[in-house]
């Protein structure tokens, strides 16, 4: 190997040995501060107005005693209650309605009760106005720019016993009983 | 991939360094690129779904609140009850009739229209086929005897029976009386003396008004 090549090999591996070595080689940079403001989150929450809710039946006034009364085919038991709405946030809209499971049988293993939930929870709806509250099921609040704090709503559920033409088409569902334990308000951010 | 071969030493022979790297120094290079991708590609995706998965809930807000409203429903029933038919033992002639009643309740939670089917004698004789029975009903069962029909029905042909309807007051202890007469008719057959018309029956029944 002549001198040329063998003093090419010797820079080279320098040149390797250096760049090898313990050391950085970031680039040049530089970093600063910039002062924000405050971010908040917002709201949304539903609450019992602590006002009790009144049972009444078949389009009655006289509120009824649920407990003593026997629901029969064609009967339609609607419930009224107040509840308050609170929404804070400007692009917060939300969906009010009844929660999932709201009418359960109250024994799972009676087939009375099975039945009798079925029906009564298909044949379920609820209705709310207020100031707050758009739409005409579902039923909307928008919080807007100025939010909602508290606002009363009026929300009533209407619940049918359906009564077929056919004569005893819902006797299975005779002296069941049913459970309203779950009979929930929700809002749900859309 | 090209083959890579050696100028170190080039040698020759079929030992030698440049046969020996040739063409299987490609082929290794070649896996060895190939793997290396293959490595490449598998930390992605490993870096990728360690990313999915540690991203954390995006749930929407929402909020419930229960209604306070009473535990349960109760649904009702309904019932009826007939007492036994009670008719005299009166022998019948022609044009004779004789009264009977039975006593219905309902002990359910719903008024009931009441209604009924006549059902023919085991046996049909010509006496059986000479009868009309005729039915009404009455707050009392003294009301029942001399009680003009509402409606008829015979045994040769037998029809659907109304008696309106049967409210939840009508107790056990107060029950509404289902009053049956039997007319045989003024041209019944000779024959149909000495014969009888046993077994027959009414079948009532309540249907939710």
């Amino acid at each position: 190997m002549n001198k040329l090549i063998k003093g090419a090999i010797a820079g080279a591996a320098g040149v390797v040995l250096l760049l090898g070595g313990a050391g950085t080689f970031a680039l040049w940079n530089s970093s600063a501060t910039v002062a924000g403001g405050t971010i908040v989150a917002g709201d949304l929450l539903v609450a019992d107005s602590g006002t009790a809710g009144v049972w009444t039946v078949n389009g009655g006034v006289t509120p009824i005693t649920l407990s003593s009364y026997k629901i029969v085919p064609g009967d339609v038991l609607t419930y009224t209650k107040t509840v308050n709405v609170t929404a804070s946030g400007a692009s917060l809209v939300a969906t009010l309605g009844l929660g999932t499971a709201s009418i359960t049988p109250t024994a799972a293993g009676n087939a009375a009760d099975v039945a009798l939930a079925a029906y009564l929870s298909a044949n379920t709806v609820l209705a709310a106005s207020g100031a707050s509250i758009t739409g005409s099921g579902p039923y909307t609040v928008t919080a807007g720019a100025a939010g909602i704090v508290a606002q009363p709503v009026v929300v009533t559920a209407t619940i049918s016993f359906p009564k077929s033409a056919t004569a005893g088409a819902e006797n299975g569902a005779k002296t069941g009983s049913v459970s309203l334990a779950n009979l929930t308000v929700t809002l749900t951010q859309n | 991939m090209s083959a890579i071969t050696s100028t170190i030493a080039p040698g020759r022979g079929r030992h030698s360094v440049r046969r020996r790297h040739s063409g299987r120094v490609g082929f290794r290079s070649y896996f060895s690129l190939r793997s290396t991708i293959i490595v490449i590609i598998t930390l992605v995706a490993a870096v990728g779904i360690a990313v999915i998965a540690t991203g954390g809930s995006y749930a929407l807000w929402n909020k419930s609140v229960p209604t306070g409203s009473a535990a349960s429903i109760s649904s009702g029933t309904v019932n009826l009850t007939v007492s036994t038919l009670t008719l005299p033992t009166t022998l019948l002639s022609p044009g004779l009739t004789v009264y009977g009643y039975a006593a219905v309740a309902n002990t359910g939670d719903v008024a009931l229209s009441l209604a009924g089917t006549l059902s023919a004698p085991t046996a049909s004789t010509n006496f059986s086929q000479a009868l009309t029975v005729g039915f009404s009903t009455a707050a009392t069962a003294a009301a029942c005897t001399g009680a003009t029909p509402t409606s008829t029905a015979t045994f040769a042909s037998p029809s659907a029976l109304t008696f309106g309807t049967l409210p939840t007051t009508a107790t056990s202890v107060s029950p509404i009386y289902v009053c049956v007469s039997v007319t045989l008719a003024a041209t019944a057959p000779a024959v149909a003396q000495g014969q009888s018309a046993s077994t027959f029956g009414i079948a009532l029944s309540g249907v939710q008004s």
